[in-house]
């Protein structure tokens, strides 16, 4: 008996030490956060969580009177202290573990920077930085947050799985989590970049379900083109066909689709099945070089001109021809942003901080001026593995 | 000294009288002129008056009308007799046709040979008896066994009959160095309990260590083998069983051939096996009938299901309350959605549920046949969808209880299920205050008091600790037989080879 009085005293003492996840809460008392969106209110930060509604969502058959979010907004000087006073409005406690998306509204991400918000979530130990980053084209996080969107019921989950879909199979758009976008502030030789999204339609209505009850959506959601960040400060953004270029350098790219022109009239569409770029960095003689290499395997999706794709000539050429397609995307991509922002978003510092970091470090400070002359020399080997399930095309068959 | 010990001793020294109706009187006024005691009176072979002694019901009628009765009451010539004693000798060797007839000389082994279904003949002028073995009681016979059932195996199952049982083992493994060794326990019961083991394998150290710890035994009754058990095992302050108990012939020669040692108790089916280990309780004996694979497969379940009953209601309250960043989204926020409206914190849910399923087992075992299917169908409402809909618990707690529920009785033997329950109350109740770290906590403890555990000298949980690399072929796996060259090491048997090594030439 002593021996277990022994025991349960020394477990009594080292309990209350050695406690990780404390906080008792029961799910009930939740406001399970799916949103974030920050803005600018004046000099204040200005959250908007999109929270969950439970009964609104629930298999059974309580739903389908309300909304399945609801939005709660509070203004502070500091990310934190807006977020502890939602509670004004909010009946629970919020509860920021599951975040899906973080959106933040171009404005704040122009003028204030997003350095304070990355490193107050970076911090905070209950959020999971495996939330995707966004920033809200031409509008406010708090209006990206207010569309109700059809199919996937939560709008934040909508947003993850639409964006999470998107950059797996279309090459304009990439995903950015929140340690991503961390490191990419940090590391030498690269400056973030975040997908950006925004409202097409008429968003008059886009909170209520009225947005929803229509087949075609009043005020949709729509991930676009990529936003270029200097430091923590959003300066610009990329074309679509500029996106496409630097997923394709960032190896981003996992599968995609894209087209030829051929060369009377219509397009060759070609299907991306799987796409390896490498990038190395070499120094020369104090100019640094880099040199990109892609592997790309496709198949050809579908042809419109009557071009004999059974010969090995003809799919020789058109694997000719997409490597220019390509080199072209990437070189256009690299120009603009060489022209217009001034900034490493490729990542080709980091590239020959890796290879020679010495030269690197003496270069650092200048280096977006280096990048502003640097030699790219790309390097795309297309293979044209498939044609898919018919040989030629028959469109010279076509009865008249 | 209480009045039985008195009459204990005065029986014991009290040596069988001359006079016939002094010994009746005597047998009549110990036993309280109970009237199963039969005494019948005869002319013994027409001419020396005797009496014959038995207990009606505890022996076989036929046997005393036609073993005995006729046997006694021929007409033959006799012999010259010079000495009293010779007419008994006589009797014994010539006259009657049963097969094991045995002089006495003390009244209190007439009582004995009374209460253990024996005949007693007395002869007048004779100071000695003969005790026939005339037993016959009631039997159940061998049938299917209730509690170890299997799909492929022998469908026999041991009796309540000790003998029957020695029998069922002997039938399987005939081999003269199966040794069974019998005595008697309890001061008023006087229960055959039988020591059953192969002598050139068993590792003497147990038997010798039981044979002691039996000895000490000073109970006034053994009713069921739990009584031993309880009485011989390791360590009472355990959950864990550590004695083995079988419904089955093949289980425990299978046993006996490990090097274990079977102790049978008489009235009793239940057959305790010794020394026990951890692994044996999710053995069953079907595993050795069909193919290594699939036994192998269906032990790893087991395995799992054991860590479901022991676990899952513990780790719903600890995910839910604790550490809701663990579960996917969605399914966090389905599960939120079905935690609205149940005014209970997620503890006094699985509380209520696992308590109620508790009781509807309880009242399933006890309750009559005839009404059984009341409780269930009652049961089934009751967890099933009522408290559901009524939004007492959440739907999620309810998968929970079920699977926790099925899963517990994957364990092959009942033994450790029950500790497996007692457990699952301790986790849940650690996993309400502190989360994992106090779930981390309970099976800290449990492994290190598992660990400390012994059966009969043997580590409990061996093979794992101590670990004994050539035992692991018959533990979560189960090898095929033609690997299974040695016999389990962890038993200290001295003759470890159970199969020769020389390969077969298929």
């Amino acid at each position: 008996m002593n021996k277990w009085l022994q025991l349960i005293l020394s477990f009594a003492v080292l309990l209350p030490l050695l406690t990780g996840c404390w906080d008792r809460q029961e799910l009930n008392e939740l406001g399970i956060m799916l949103g974030l969106g920050v803005d600018k209110d004046g000099d204040l930060i200005r959250v908007s969580a999109q929270v969950v509604v439970p009964n609104e969502v629930s298999s059974k058959s309580g739903g389908g009177k309300g909304t399945p979010v609801t939005q709660y907004q509070a203004s502070a000087p500091t990310l934190f202290e807006a977020i502890q006073k939602l509670t004004e409005s909010s009946p629970r406690r919020i509860f920021m573990a599951h975040i899906r998306v973080m959106v933040i509204g171009e404005e704040y991400a122009r003028k204030v920077g997003i350095y304070d918000i990355t490193e107050a979530l970076m911090r905070e130990p209950t959020v999971r930085p495996d939330y995707y980053v966004m920033v809200a084209r031409n509008t406010t996080a708090s209006k990206v947050l207010d569309v109700l969107t059809p199919l996937e019921n939560l709008p934040a989950e909508k947003m993850f799985n639409s964006l999470d879909v998107s950059s797996k199979i279309w090459s304009p758009t990439t995903t950015v989590t929140g340690d991503q976008l961390m490191e990419y502030m940090l590391a030498p030789g690269i400056q973030p970049v975040i997908t950006g999204v925004e409202i097409v339609g008429d968003s008059q209505h886009s909170g209520s379900k009225d947005n929803i009850s229509t087949i075609r959506s009043p005020a949709r959601l729509h991930s676009t083109g990529l936003s270029v960040f200097k430091k923590d400060k959003l300066i610009g953004w990329l074309t679509e066909d500029e996106s496409k270029g630097y997923n394709y350098i960032r190896n981003n790219v996992v599968s995609t689709i894209s087209h030829l022109p051929c060369q009377k009239e219509g397009y060759v569409t070609f299907k991306t099945l799987r796409t390896n770029t490498k990038r190395k960095a070499k120094v020369v003689a104090g100019r640094p070089l880099i040199n990109i290499k892609i592997k790309n395997v496709s198949s050809i999706g579908a042809v419109e001109c009557g071009i004999k794709i059974g010969s090995m000539k003809t799919l020789k050429e058109l694997e000719r021809d997409s490597e220019e397609r390509l080199v072209d995307l990437m070189e256009e991509s690299v120009k603009s942003v060489q022209r217009k922002f001034h900034v490493d978003i490729f990542g080709f510092g980091r590239e020959v901080y890796h290879s020679d970091p010495k030269f690197f470090k003496k270069v650092e400070k200048d280096w977006d001026e280096y990048l502003e002359n640097l030699d790219v020399h790309y390097d795309v080997n297309v293979q044209i593995k498939r044609v898919g399930t018919l040989d030629d095309s028959f469109r010279n068959e076509l009865k008249e | 000294m209480s009045t039985a010990e008195q009459s204990n001793q005065s029986q014991g020294q009290k040596r069988i009288s001359t006079d016939l109706t002094e010994n009746a009187d005597y047998c009549k006024q110990v036993m309280g002129n109970s009237n199963d005691l039969m005494i019948r009176p005869l002319q013994c072979l027409h001419k020396w008056p005797s009496v014959l002694l038995y207990i009606d019901g505890m022996v076989d009628v036929q046997i005393i009308n036609h073993s005995i009765l006729e046997s006694l009451l021929q007409t033959r010539e006799l012999p010259e007799f010079s000495a009293d004693d010779e007419h008994l000798i006589y009797l014994q060797n010539d006259v009657l046709a049963a097969s094991n007839v045995i002089l006495i000389d003390k009244m209190k082994d007439v009582l004995d040979a009374l209460l253990a279904g024996f005949a007693v003949v007395l002869l007048e002028g004779s100071n000695r008896g003969l005790k026939i073995s005339a037993a016959g009681w009631e039997d159940r016979a061998v049938g299917e066994p209730i509690s170890q059932t299997v799909v492929r195996g022998p469908m026999e199952g041991f009796n309540e009959n000790l003998r029957t049982n020695t029998g069922l083992i002997r039938k399987r493994i005939r081999d003269p160095h199966l040794w069974i060794e019998e005595r008697e326990i309890g001061r008023v019961s006087n229960t055959r309990v039988a020591v059953v083991y192969l002598e050139h394998i068993v590792d003497q150290e147990v038997v010798k260590e039981l044979r002691s710890r039996l000895d000490r035994i000073d109970i006034d009754a053994i009713l069921e083998s739990g009584y031993i058990e309880e009485l011989v095992q390791d360590k009472t302050g355990t959950i864990f069983p550590t004695i083995y108990n079988s419904e089955r012939p093949d289980a425990v020669c299978a046993a006996l051939l490990e090097g274990r040692v079977a102790i049978i108790i008489d009235g009793t089916p239940f057959v305790l096996l010794v020394p026990a280990l951890f692994v044996h309780f999710f053995q069953s004996p079907e595993d050795y009938y069909q193919r290594a694979d699939i036994s192998t497969l269906i032990r790893m379940i087991r395995y799992l299901a054991f860590f479901i009953a022991l676990l899952a209601p513990s780790f719903y309250i600890a995910i839910t309350t604790f550490h809701q960043e663990m579960l996917p989204t969605n399914l966090l926020i389905s599960l939120a959605a079905q935690r609205e409206g149940v005014p209970f914190p997620a503890f006094i849910e699985a509380i209520l549920m696992e308590l109620t399923y508790e009781i509807l087992r309880e009242a399933g075992i006890r309750i009559p046949k005839t009404v059984g299917q009341a409780v269930s169908i009652v049961g089934t409402l009751v967890i099933g969808q009522a408290a559901v809909d009524a939004g007492v618990v959440s739907a999620a707690m309810v998968i929970i209880v079920s699977i926790t529920a099925i899963s517990s009785y994957v364990i092959p033997e009942n033994g450790l299920s029950i500790s497996v329950r007692i457990l699952r109350f301790v986790l849940m109740i650690l996993a309400a205050a502190f989360g994992f770290y106090g779930i981390l906590m309970v099976l800290l403890i449990t492994v290190t008091h598992l660990c400390s555990l012994r059966s009969f000298g043997v580590s409990y949980m061996s093979p794992f600790a101590p670990y004994i690399g050539k035992d692991l072929k018959d533990t979560i796996f189960r090898v095929p037989w033609t690997r299974m060259k040695t016999r389990p090491l962890s038993t200290g048997t001295p003759n470890e080879t159970r199969q020769t090594n020389k390969k077969t030439k298929r």
